[in-house]
């Protein structure tokens, strides 16, 4: 408690010298996208006659900027978009929203500088990538099927969980460690098809940010990274209906308005259609086969007056894989959030969320009469509230807090027959809490300085058996918790801080030191997530997982801002990491937590990253060099040892090039270190049958990965009303057959012989998606 | 294991997966020492062999371990001093493994001591066995049905032996061929019927004699054999384990005393069919 102290006592020095008052007035309004009427986030409003002062607009569009009477040319800038430029007579406190509007393609080749901005230098924030939606849709990936989380696995500090696949891997944390939002709603299972495809459908994102750790206090609850996306408003002025045919999925979204310039919904959707070709087979178990997914993003908004505005905004998605009527599963991500802003004054701005996730899984067993479902389902509860004060041009504070409650059902197993008894796995409880500030601050015009505190809890709630355990596994003792009664809590201080120096213009040194703490861990004991992964909450047994990282880094842009470089070192620390005891016994089993083992990690590495964000070509090149290792009392007599996912090189080079405006090609290449794993070194006989041996837990290595894919995209048309184009990709061009999985078998030829056997997913993957918009624009009278 | 299946299917169904031999540069583990012993209630002589490791890119040869001094007691004061008949395989003399009895394994060899003990179990009835199509492939697997003891933790081995019939007109005999053990648990269904899937690498085909035998083990044998049929084929397993020694100072391999039933019956048939024993 002591820190919390030492924090109030800051924050109110640093206010006090602040508030050197003088006559001073506030402008403050929305920032939006003139023909869609959405509000952009994080869009730069600056004073032409004060250099280095100006402000961004908030997670909402909402900005505030005080300064002292005068005349001052203000100027809007947003990427893509054509400045905004108006002169302003200030004497009062006043309302001014700023319409940006979109730049023309032919534009863009010219005025290049006005809407760059070196905001990625200035800033305290390091290790935080914002994502550029519309850039995304350039970037080939596999089955054409444009997805964020693959996209971003080609920055520096991001690697992928594997051929394919959606999930990822942030310095050196683990899958589960990432907290990925959406509409600030928790997505605990972030795939389709076992990974192959992610939940996020591109046509409903509007922004998307990723922080590589020392995240604002704001954010809190996973180890290692923060993947914010939001969706789309919706147009508040006209409707417009589009969509996508492709090899995989089709996609079709409609949006509009509400009541013109007041609310807006958008709603899109999307569907895989695999089965329909497993429809045409004469085979009974192929063509009573199921394989698809789909997923609905809906939105709505409405203003209420100058001052509020509501939001509801919901994901749902469900994927259903069926053999015949033998086997059956089916999973999904339910996401569901209400919203109110207010504008508390000109200088404050609050937002309360209310919010519902869940993932759930069903698997269904047909055979020879007998009947097994199994049932599993996660869900949190909880209310959000976020004040942003903008306290003057060099001052901004936010604060907020958050209340979470969640169940989790591990696996109800249900069956019709005598041959099994029904498995007592009682469903968990927990009540998880934080509050926290953050004070953003400009000192001598040259540093920037960002720190907060957030103070997070995790209370083991009743209903439940809480079991006590000692080292061979057995349960020692059980506490058993009545409905509404608190078992241990946990409290956690995550301290945050970031600095950063502008020692010349354009040119920055930044530092940031951050903790960070996980209540929910995801038990999986094979490399690749399932959907019928656990998910357990921490209890007596298992203590909240902790992080800590510092980094270090220079930021630069050159060209005017047309170039971005930045290097980037970190270390990172963490406890209470969890693993499995040999042969760990993880589904239906009511004492789970005897099966866990727990130990620490710890990461580093240097990331290197140049960008060229205008022009005709368009690209990056990133780089990171790494390590990531763990250490647990059982494994590899207990001395640190490579994290499967430990690849010391990891290249990404992306690049893109308008080759007129309606033709765009582009290709990306990575190289990656093989995974760390255990190959065997030894074989012997037990029974007749020969066994390989294994030595050190992941001290082989796979053959390294490397892979090209290119694309290009054909705008067919593009007008006003109607625009659609044609994508043709390639995934694997030249046919690299990267390890998936090495085998160590008998060789069925030749008897007494064994062999490694690579097996490889994908050679060339083709892909074709045909995309197009039809807006509705109102006849010219 | 299942959800690698899935994978792999769904793999299949959107493009094929392709497959080669590849060399790798494999570390040398060869050498270790591995010991195999088994008592049980059926008449003796009992064996325990010893065994090398060899590494894994040389043809399977077992490199027996010779001169070893093995001895076996037990809790009611039973000794036996056991005699290597062929290179590494030593045979009790005297002893008669009986139920509920602990035995004591001691081995000897290359200055260094090995230890293991374990308790017969009672051996438990079985109610048929039979073939059934599978969850997966279409293929008939042997499977066999008993009555799990309610009340106490009860571990099972079974074991197919397949008398693969070779048609008449060419060869006439029965080759027998022996299968994978497999090993299950009552943990699901204690007290009840348990039903489970024989491990067989060939198809089981009409004509067929399939024999089953049901031991009674402990624990820490279940545990060895259920290591080695669920993670140590493949790299893709987070983390392949050996499977854990119930033998002391690092030997590989486990030490098991347990009690048998046994059921045989001829597949009539090639179809799905359920044999019931008289």
């Amino acid at each position: 408690m002591r820190f919390i102290h030492i924090f109030t006592t800051t924050i109110l020095c640093t206010l006090a010298l602040a508030a050197t008052a003088q006559a001073k007035h506030t402008l403050s309004g929305s920032i939006r996208d003139a023909k869609t009427g959405e509000e952009l986030i994080g869009a730069i409003i600056s004073v032409k006659e004060l250099p280095n002062t100006g402000a961004a607009s908030n997670a909402y569009g909402f900005y505030s900027l005080t300064l002292p009477d005068g005349h001052y040319t203000l100027v809007g800038h947003y990427v893509g978009y054509t400045d905004y430029i108006r002169e302003v007579d200030l004497s009062a406190s006043q309302t001014i929203d700023i319409n940006l509007a979109p730049a023309a393609v032919e534009i863009k080749q010219v005025e290049v500088s006005a809407r760059r901005t070196d905001d990625n230098v200035k800033q305290a924030q390091m290790s935080a990538t914002k994502l550029d939606i519309k850039e995304l849709e350039k970037v080939p990936v596999i089955f054409g099927e444009k997805d964020i989380l693959k996209t971003i696995q080609l920055l520096p500090g991001v690697k992928s969980a594997g051929e394919g696949n959606s999930g990822f891997y942030v310095r050196g944390g683990g899958a589960d460690q990432n907290l990925i939002l959406l509409d600030e709603a928790l997505v605990y299972n972030a795939s389709h098809l076992l990974g192959f495809f992610s939940t996020f459908n591109n046509d409903a994102l509007k922004d998307a940010t990723l922080y590589k750790g020392n995240m604002p206090a704001e954010f809190g609850g996973k180890l290692s990274s923060v993947l914010d996306i939001k969706m789309k408003d919706g147009n508040d002025k006209t409707y417009s209906v589009g969509g996508g045919i492709g090899i995989i999925a089709s996609r079709l979204y409609v949006e509009g308005p509400i009541v013109k310039d007041k609310g807006s919904f958008i709603i899109t959707g999307r569907r895989t259609y695999a089965d329909i070709f497993t429809k045409l087979s004469k085979d009974t178990t192929i063509n009573k086969s199921k394989l698809y997914f789909y997923d609905i993003n809906a939105k709505a908004n409405y203003r209420v007056g100058k001052k509020d505005r509501l939001f509801l905004s919901g994901y749902f998605g469900r994927d259903k894989f069926g053999l015949g009527t033998t086997f059956g599963i089916d999973y999904g991500n339910v996401t569901t959030t209400l919203r109110w802003n207010h504008v508390v004054n000109d200088r404050i701005f609050s937002n309360l969320s209310a919010i519902y996730n869940n993932f759930s899984w069903k698997v269904s067993i047909n055979s020879n009469g007998v009947d097994i479902l199994i049932n599993s389902i996660i869900q949190d509860m909880g209310l959000k509230e976020d004040l942003e004060y903008f306290l003057d041009t060099k001052n901004k504070i936010k604060f907020g807090g958050q209340s979470t409650f969640r169940i989790a059902v591990p696996g109800e197993v249900t069956v019709n027959t005598p041959l099994f008894k029904p498995v007592d796995l009682s469903r968990s409880y927990g009540w998880e809490n934080a509050i926290y500030a953050q004070h953003e601050i400009t000192l001598w015009q040259k540093v920037s300085l960002n720190y907060g505190l957030r103070v997070s809890s995790f209370t083991v709630t009743g209903p439940g058996k809480n079991y006590y355990f000692h080292d061979n596994g057995q349960p020692t003792d059980t506490s058993l918790l009545k409905l509404g009664q608190f078992g241990k809590t946990y409290v956690n201080p995550e301290p945050r801080l970031s600095v950063s120096y502008n020692f010349k213009k354009s040119m920055s040194l930044k530092a940031a030191y951050s903790r960070n703490t996980q209540n929910i861990h995801l038990l999986s004991n094979t490399t690749t997530s399932s959907p019928t992964d656990r998910w357990i909450m921490t209890s007596n047994n298992v203590r909240p997982e902790i992080a800590d990282q510092v980094s270090a880094g220079y930021f630069l842009n050159f060209m005017h801002d047309m170039f971005e470089v930045s290097v980037e070192g970190y270390y990172k620390w963490m406890q209470n990491q969890i693993d499995y005891i040999p042969n760990a016994q993880l589904t239906a089993n009511e004492t789970v937590e005897s099966q866990l083992v727990y130990g620490n990690g710890r990461a580093y590495g240097g990331e290197f990253f140049i960008k060229k964000r205008a022009g005709k070509w368009t690209g990056w090149i990133s780089y990171t060099l790494s390590r990531t290792e763990r250490r647990f009392t059982q494994v590899n007599n207990n001395t640190w040892f490579p994290a499967r996912y430990d690849r010391t090189h990891d290249v990404a080079v992306v690049l893109m090039w308008d080759i007129t405006p309606r033709i765009n090609v582009s290709a990306s290449w990575v190289y990656q270190t093989g995974n760390a794993v255990t190959y065997a070194a030894g074989k012997y006989q037990v029974n007749g049958q020969w066994v390989p041996y294994y030595p050190l837990r992941n001290h082989d290595r796979f053959p390294p990965y490397h892979r090209l894919d290119i694309g290009a995209t054909f705008v067919l048309k593009k007008h006003k009303m109607w625009e659609h184009d044609l994508n043709v990709s390639f995934y694997n061009v030249y046919a690299r057959q990267n390890p998936y999985q090495i085998n160590f078998i008998s060789d069925v030829d030749n008897t007494g012989v064994s062999k490694t056997q690579q097996i490889s997913l994908f050679r060339i993957v083709p892909s074709l998606t045909y995309n197009f918009k039809f807006t509705y624009v109102k006849p010219q009278k | 294991m299942k959800r690698l299946t899935i994978l792999a299917m769904i793999a299949a169904l959107i493009t094929t997966a392709c497959r080669k031999d590849i060399h790798l540069n494999l570390q040398n583990a060869s050498g270790l020492l591995v010991i195999e012993g088994n008592i049980s209630d059926q008449s003796g002589p009992y064996l325990v062999q010893l065994s090398k490791t060899v590494t894994f890119y040389d043809v399977d040869t077992v490199v027996p371990v010779s001169g070893a001094t093995v001895t076996i007691a037990d809790d009611a004061g039973g000794y036996d001093s056991l005699r290597e008949l062929t290179p590494g395989s030593y045979y009790t003399t005297t002893l008669s493994g009986a139920v509920g009895r602990t035995y004591h394994m001691h081995v000897h060899t290359e200055g260094k001591d090995y230890d293991a003990s374990s308790t017969m179990q009672p051996p438990v009835a079985i109610d048929s066995i039979g073939i059934n199509g599978s969850i997966f492939s279409g293929n008939p697997r042997g499977f066999i049905q008993f009555t799990d003891p309610a009340g106490i933790v009860n571990y099972y081995r079974t074991i197919l032996y397949l008398h693969q019939y070779i048609d008449s007109t060419t060869t006439d005999f029965h080759h027998t061929r022996q299968h994978k053990i497999a090993v299950v648990n009552d943990r699901l269904n204690d007290g009840l019927i348990i039903q489970s899937t024989v491990r067989a690498d060939y198809d089981i085909e009409k004509g067929d004699t399939l024999q089953v035998e049901l031991d009674a083990i402990e624990k820490p044998v279940y545990d060895y054999w259920y290591t080695i049929n669920n993670s140590t084929t493949s790299s893709q397993t987070a983390a392949p384990a050996n499977p854990p020694s119930n033998i002391s100072n690092g030997a590989l391999g486990y030490f098991c005393a347990y009690s048998a039933t046994y059921s045989k019956h001829v597949v009539y048939d090639g179809n799905i069919r359920f044999h019931r024993i008289d």
